[in-house]
C-alpha cells in the first residue's frame, strides 16, 4: 500500500484518537488511565473539525474555550471530525503544547520544555531528548486508546457517544471540580 | 524553526532498511551533498547540507553524529527568472535579430532555443531561495524525524534518502504506528477496524 493510501486508510484512527485525547481531557483529568503514569494531556484553546458530507466542511474553533464549548458538540454529534487540534502535555513541572494532526499524526508549532544547556551540542541532546519524551508520553496514549478500541470497540463507541450527549447538554469539565486532587498536579 | 531553539514542526518516518555504517553514513552524505547551480536551465538542487550552517558542505561529519542520531540538513535550492522580465528580454533578442540577420520572420524552434539561451544568461543572475529542513536519524530505533513539512520536500527527503543511504522511509501515519504499538494484533485486524458512527440522533 502507498504512503498516502496507507495515512488515508487510517485517518479515522487519528480523529477518533483525537477524540479520546479530548474526552479524557475533560473527564479523566487528562490522565492516560495507566498504572503509574503522573501526566496529562488535554486539548487546549483550539481545534479544527471536519466533515465529508453537509455544505460546510471545516470548522474552526479557537481562543475562550472551544473543548468545552456547545459549537464543538453540536458539530460532532452531526458528524464532524477532529482533524487537527491544540494540545497540552504535562509531566511533571514540563510542559509540551502542540498541534497536533489527525492524518498522519504530525506535529507543528511544537514547544518543548526549556532547556539549560548554553552550547549547541548540548542544547541539540538536551531538545531530542525532550522531544522524545513528549512523543512518548504521546505514544502510550494512544496505545491505550488502541487497546480499547481494537479489544472493546463498542464500549468506547458507546463511551463517546454519551460524552458527546453530556456535552450537548453542557455537562461536561474537567472532572474532580478540585484541581489539586488531579493525578499529575505536584 | 529548528532543532536549536524555537518551536517545531515535525514529521516522523519509520526507516526501513540496514542501518548504514558510520563510514557509509559519511559516504552518502558527501555523495549527495548540496552543490550549488552552475550553468544551464536547471531551476532546482537538493542536496545534504550541515544542520548548522547551509554553506557547509558536505555536512561536518564531527556535528552529523549525536549520541543515536545522525543530524543533517536537506537543502532544497530554486530559482526562477521572473516571467515579465524573460518575456522582455525574448522580445528584445528576437527583434534584434530580426534586424541584424534581415528576417521577417523567426520560426518556432529558433524562438524556442533563443529563449532557453535568455533564460540561461538570466538564471545566472538570479539568486537562488534556499529551504533547509532538519532530518535527525535515530539509527537505533528506526525513526527519522523532520522539519520538512511540505509534501514536495517531504518527497524530496524520501528520494533522496533512498538513493543516500537504501533505505526508505514511511510515514509513521496511525496505522503504521498502530501496527508497531500493537504487534499482537494483526494488519488484516487493524485494516478491517470501520469508523465509529458519533452522529446522535438528537442532533
Amino acid at each position: 500500500m502507498k504512503p498516502m493510501e496507507l495515512m488515508e486508510q487510517g485517518r479515522f484512527l487519528g480523529e477518533e484518537f483525537l477524540l479520546w485525547l479530548w474526552m479524557r481531557g475533560l473527564s479523566e483529568g487528562g490522565t492516560s488511565g495507566l498504572e503509574n503514569d503522573q501526566s496529562a494531556c488535554f486539548l487546549d484553546d483550539a481545534v479544527t473539525l471536519s466533515n465529508e458530507q453537509g455544505d460546510c466542511k471545516a470548522l474552526s474553533l479557537a481562543k475562550g474555550n472551544p473543548a468545552e464549548s456547545r459549537e464543538a458538540f453540536e458539530a460532532l454529534s452531526r458528524g464532524f471530525r477532529p482533524a487537527k487540534a491544540k494540545m497540552r502535555l504535562l509531566s511533571g513541572d514540563m510542559e509540551w503544547t502542540f498541534t497536533l494532526g489527525a492524518a498522519g499524526l504530525e506535529i507543528s508549532t511544537l514547544k518543548l520544555p526549556p532547556t539549560q544547556s548554553k552550547d549547541n551540542q548540548g542544547r541539540v541532546a538536551d531538545r531530542l531528548f525532550l522531544l522524545e519524551e513528549g512523543m512518548a508520553h504521546l505514544e502510550r496514549r494512544f496505545e491505550a486508546f488502541l487497546t480499547i478500541r481494537t479489544g472493546n470497540p463498542d464500549e468506547l463507541q458507546e463511551a463517546l457517544r454519551a460524552w458527546l450527549r453530556q456535552g450537548l447538554d453542557g455537562l461536561v469539565g474537567v472532572a474532580g471540580g478540585d484541581a489539586d486532587d488531579l493525578p499529575w498536579q505536584g | 524553526m529548528s532543532l536549536l531553539q524555537g518551536s517545531l514542526s515535525l514529521r516522523r518516518f519509520l526507516v526501513l532498511g540496514p542501518v548504514p555504517t558510520e563510514d557509509d553514513l559519511q559516504e552518502g552524505l558527501r555523495q549527495d551533498a548540496f552543490r550549488p547551480f552552475e550553468d544551464g536551465l536547471e531551476e532546482e538542487r537538493l542536496g545534504w547540507c550541515d544542520w548548522r550552517n547551509l554553506l557547509i558542505l558536505p555536512p561536518d561529519k564531527d556535528w552529523v553524529t549525536q549520541e543515536r542520531f545522525a543530524i543533517f540538513g536537506l537543502r532544497l535550492d530554486t530559482r526562477k527568472v521572473p516571467t515579465a522580465l524573460l518575456k522582455a528580454q525574448v522580445e528584445l533578442k528576437l527583434q534584434s535579430l530580426q534586424k541584424d540577420k534581415d528576417l521577417a520572420f523567426v520560426g518556432r524552434e529558433a524562438r524556442i532555443s533563443l529563449a532557453d539561451e535568455v533564460k540561461a544568461e538570466l538564471l545566472l543572475k538570479v539568486l537562488p531561495t534556499p529551504k533547509i529542513s532538519e532530518v535527525a536519524w535515530d539509527l537505533k530505533g528506526g525513526m527519522l524525524w523532520t522539519t520538512a513539512s511540505s509534501t514536495k520536500t517531504q518527497s524530496a527527503l524520501i528520494g533522496l534518502f533512498i538513493k543516500s543511504f537504501g533505505c526508505e522511509l514511511q510515514p509513521l501515519a496511525p496505522l503504521l504506528l498502530a501496527g508497531r504499538l500493537l504487534p499482537r494484533v494483526s494488519v488484516e485486524a487493524l485494516m478491517a477496524l470501520d469508523p465509529f458512527d458519533l452522529t446522535l440522533e438528537t442532533a
